[in-house]
């Protein structure tokens, strides 16, 4: 085994080896750090590349992508509240926060570093114990999906700290989003109101983009009109980068946990990041000490995030490389390489391919660690992109917006579905609610469904469905995490809740200098309301479907109406009255620039995206200029509008070969 | 009047005409209905290179999954039938979606196939400690316990479930069909011991050499791959069934883009490295014409849609 490694080790002392890992680290970077492109995409269009290539060059340039990417998507998560892959949703919850106070380069460094240790135990474990843990990854059937969902879903518990009812009822209008579109088992298309275009679902990068990155331009840069998009400047240094390190490596525990749970995540067939980072996220919340601090902005949030999420990837190599079963989406692309180069997965690939494989498993370890210093070292420059004055970059961000949520499926509903959900989000932060676990719901959604739908077919064909489900040891094992963590906010309820009143009333005292009406929407009445009419619709759309279409729906439809009922009734008792905008001049923003992003949406079909983008650029512009107007600023912003929009579209259409939106007339 | 009338049906032709004669005078967008990185991708990626030398333009690749295809597709009869924007298409899922489904978005007969590249033919298959040795005693024991065996396939209304029912109806018997999201979830369910057999291919089922037996494969002749595995047609069932990959275009493209697109995919189709990788991986390399494929999906448009009918609701 050493031997092989030894010999596996001696293809990256080839220079231009070494140097395509590095090239592919930092390509898997870009495509992690651009909202919607992933690492699937990113290995998918690297592909053809790699035909030309010896095996081993081109096999190292893929793992250098996709180790990229783990680490490239807490970049924007960092610095604009946007995920650049689902994996780093946990990372927004404690890296933009922490950018907010002017920490974002500690929270940058944090994340190179929690990614490059939990990449680097993964591929120990990948190198020694590969055999085993694939056999494991087996066990996982229908029956132990469904309890990894159900899991999943306790997690709200950590994640709306303070407020259950708000977060399950949230989590299962997401359970319901999830099944929009064609069920993926039955094969029949639900909820999607006529348009065909709605077959494919709610697109999850859509859905993020709009969640995370909407609201927060909305309401800090163009309602409050904040000159820049974090809080304080930032001034990168070597100390922050040897402080946050240190400070990490004095943390073992939290290190080895979180990479550990994303390695299992990860062996996992079909798991992968978006699970493996929240699991990792709130298992830190719950363990680690002084947890009040999570979500204020620590290091050891963005930290167990990110190891989670950069250990899943060698970990979903291990089924991939020893059984041919890809753990996850980035994971299939990399089978299908193998199979070009001729190299089928198993015995094959570990015995007549050993030194190109064990150079590719080498190469995880050589990328995670290139990881570190690019991270480290690209602190400086990308902490800085905040610094940049809100009126730039926010038209930036938003064309971005549009680009990103096209880009995966070019589909124009997609861009309409990340507008409504920057509009759903801004009115949940509103109403005092947390958007996270309504997220949550559309991840866990399929998993839940499938595994529900799969274990009443095979558990009806063994005769009994609730000892199939439940009498299986992995399933046992799930069963009992999840009663600990139901059980759990009730035992911690008494120890925190002292702490936790001193922490809102601080945080009530903030918000009240910006208050200047009072609130007068009953959130939870609004909520209830809302909830109560999903449940409805969702009940009457379902009920020409079939038992195994409808399972699912139904059952979370029936828990949603519980839910909402609570809801309401808690709003008439303890009415928590909120307002949509903080003031009318902020209104006026707010609604100006969803007017001009809307017809922006529009206008895309027609013209087509560059003219549509270059005049919503410079409209938007326009209206975040402090100084009154002259002739020679609007000239300058027409060109530099024009300019940023020539780079994008050379940027996706040429370099990286994603088509862009083409107008009617313009073809 | 005679005049007009003339140079307006001369202006009608004219762009038909420059069509044909220049063609391919810009990018041909090759569109794939699945995500990045799926099978149909690797495919395209691999022919992409082949396509661009021997057009002389780019062929970018372009992804709109969603629907199991279905979106892809609605997309492709919406394009212009000029010849610069193809699709992948995969054969049963362009007959089966507009069969099942009320609003697939698209019709069979608005996709004009240039080629299909390769057939990947389904039999059954059940783990090498399975009780089960031949397809005999499969079909005994569902017999005698009716919907106690459970069958994975790889989705709803794709190539392994529309044989499942044929299979079902011809045998008379009853089992438990368990849909997967797709093929690699259903291997990993059998390997796991999840379900008890499966409908595999014969490129699913290669790579797991002797962890796994075939019961029957649903071809007219024997596989080349496993020389003794008898057809179902061989054991008494008239069952054949296949996924077939291939190309298309709208419906109208004019017949020279037609020809001239069919001619590049030809030369790649009968490359004969192109065609040794294939016959490794367990898919039969063919080279079937439009008009051939078009009198397939006729057949099989026959065949499956009573079974449709009666399956679905």
């Amino acid at each position: 085994m050493i031997d092989s490694l030894l010999a596996g080790a001696s293809h990256l002392a080839v220079p231009a080896n070494l140097l395509f890992l590095i090239l592919g680290t930092a390509l898997g970077i870009v495509f992690g750090a651009i909202p919607g492109l992933t690492a699937t995409m990113g290995l998918a269009l690297l592909v053809p590349f790699t035909f030309s290539m010896e095996p081993a060059t081109g096999l190292l340039m893929l793992a250098g992508i996709y180790v990229g990417a783990m680490y490239g998507d807490a970049i924007p998560a960092i610095l604009i509240n946007t995920p650049g892959t689902p994996a780093a949703i946990a990372t927004t919850f404690d890296g933009y926060p922490l950018a907010q106070k002017g920490m974002a380069q500690h929270a940058l460094v944090a994340a190179a570093f929690a990614s490059c240790f939990g990449g680097l135990l993964a591929f120990v474990v990948l190198a020694t114990a590969a055999e085993p843990l694939a056999q494991m990854s087996l066990k996982f059937g229908p029956a132990e999906y469904f309890w990894l969902g159900i899991f999943g879903l306790t997690i709200v518990s950590v994640l709306s700290s303070g407020n259950l009812l708000q977060g399950f009822m949230t989590a299962t209008i997401g359970l319901l989003l999830s099944s929009v579109g064609m069920a993926t088992l039955s094969g029949e298309v639900r909820l999607t109101f006529g348009f065909s275009a709605m077959q494919g679902g709610i697109g999850l990068a859509g859905a993020l983009i709009g969640f995370f990155c909407l609201p927060e331009i909305l309401s800090s840069v163009i309602g409050k009109r904040r000159e820049t998009y974090g809080g304080d400047q930032v001034q990168p240094s070597l100390r922050v980068i040897i402080d946050t390190t240190v400070d990490l490596i004095k943390r073992p525990v939290l290190m080895i946990r979180s990479s550990l749970i994303g390695l299992v995540v990860g062996v996992a067939p079909g798991a992968g990041g978006n699970i493996a980072s929240m699991v990792s996220y709130s298992e830190a919340r719950r363990w680690e000490k002084n947890s009040e601090e999570f979500g204020q902005g620590t290091v050891r949030g963005v930290a167990s995030s990110e190891a989670a999420n950069s250990a899943m990837a060698p970990g979903s190599l291990i089924p991939l490389l020893t059984l041919g079963i890809p753990g996850s989406p980035p994971a299939a692309v990399i089978l299908g390489a193998l199979m070009l180069h001729g190299m089928q997965p198993g015995n094959d690939l570990f015995v007549v391919y050993s030194e190109v494989t064990y150079a590719f498993i080498t190469g995880l370890a050589v990328a995670s660690t290139a990881v570190l210093v690019l991270g480290t070292a690209g602190s400086f420059i990308y902490a800085r992109i905040i610094n940049v004055p809100s009126r730039i970059l926010a038209p930036l961000i938003l064309v971005m917006t549009v680009v990103g949520s096209y880009a995966i499926r070019n589909n124009l509903l997609d861009v309409w579905v990340m507008l409504i959900f920057g509009v759903v989000g801004l009115a949940l932060n509103r109403l005092k609610y947390q958007p996270a676990p309504l997220v949550l719901g559309i991840i866990l959604g399929p998993y839940i469904e499938d595994g529900l739908v799969q274990s009443l077919m095979i558990g009806g064909a063994s005769g009994n469905v609730l000892s199939y489900m439940t009498l299986r040891p992995i399933s046992i094992f799930l069963i009992l995490l999840c009663l600990v963590s139901a059980i759990w906010p009730i035992l911690s309820a008494t120890v925190l809740s002292s702490r936790r009143n001193l922490s809102s009333s601080n945080e009530l005292k903030a918000d009240s200098s910006n208050v200047l009406t009072k609130g007068r929407l009953n959130s939870d009445l609004i909520m209830g309301v809302i909830a109560l009419i999903i449940a409805i619709i969702v009940c009457v759309k379902s009920l020409g479907l079939s038992h195994y279409g409808n399972v699912f729906i139904r059952s979370a439809a029936g828990m949603l109406v519980l839910l909402a009922i609570a809801a309401l009734l808690k709003g008439f008792i303890k009415p928590d009255r909120n307002h949509f905008f903080e003031s009318l001049a902020e209104r006026k923003r707010i609604l100006l620039a969803l007017g001009i992003l809307i017809a922006y949406v529009i206008l895309i079909p027609i013209t087509g995206f560059i003219i549509a983008s270059i005049i919503f650029y410079l409209l938007l512009a326009l209206t975040l200029q402090p100084n009154p107007l002259s002739i020679k600023t609007a000239i300058l912003l027409l060109l530099q509008s024009s300019v940023v929009v020539a780079v994008l579209y050379l940027l996706f259409n040429g370099l990286l070969q994603v088509p862009l939106p083409e107008g009617f007339w313009v073809d | 009047m005679k005049l007009l009338n003339k140079s307006l049906f001369g202006l009608l032709l004219l762009p038909a005409l420059a069509l044909a004669d220049g063609y391919p005078e810009k990018n041909v967008t090759y569109q794939i209905t699945f995500n990045p990185g799926g099978g149909s991708d690797i495919r395209a990626r691999q022919q992409q290179p082949m396509l661009e030398a021997d057009l002389g333009v780019k062929v970018p690749i372009q992804y709109k999954p969603g629907g199991g295809g279905s979106l892809g597709w609605a997309e492709l009869v919406k394009k212009k039938p000029d010849g610069y924007f193809m699709s992948g298409i995969n054969i049963p899922h362009i007959i089966l979606q507009p069969l099942a489904r009320e609003n697939a978005g698209y019709e069979t007969d608005q996709i004009e196939p240039i080629i299909l590249f390769q057939q990947i033919p389904f039999g059954i298959t059940v783990m090498k400690d399975s009780p089960f040795q031949t397809l005999d005693d499969l079909l005994s024991y569902a017999k005698e316990n009716p919907g106690a065996v459970t069958i994975g396939g790889s989705g709803t209304w794709d190539a392994t479930h529309i044989a499942h029912l044929q299979f079902e109806k011809m045998a008379g018997v009853k089992f438990t069909y368990v849909p997967h999201k797709g093929g690699k979830p259903k291997q990993t369910s059998l390997l796991g011991g999840h379900t008890m057999a499966s409908w595999f291919g014969v490129s699913e089922w290669l790579p797991y050499g002797d962890k796994v037996r075939n019961l029957a494969v649903a071809t007219e002749a024997t596989v080349e791959t496993n020389p003794d595995l008898p057809t179902f047609k061989s054991l008494g069932f008239d069952l054949y069934s296949s996924v077939y990959h291939g190309v298309a275009v709208p419906a109208g493209t004019p017949a020279e883009v037609v020809g001239k697109l069919q001619d590049s995919f030809m030369k790649i189709a009968n490359d004969p490295e192109v065609r040794a990788r294939k016959l490794k991986d367990g898919i039969l390399p063919i080279a079937m014409s439009g008009a051939d494929a078009k009198a397939l999906i006729a057949n099989r448009k026959e065949i499956w849609a009573p079974i449709v009918k009666e399956f679905a609701k």
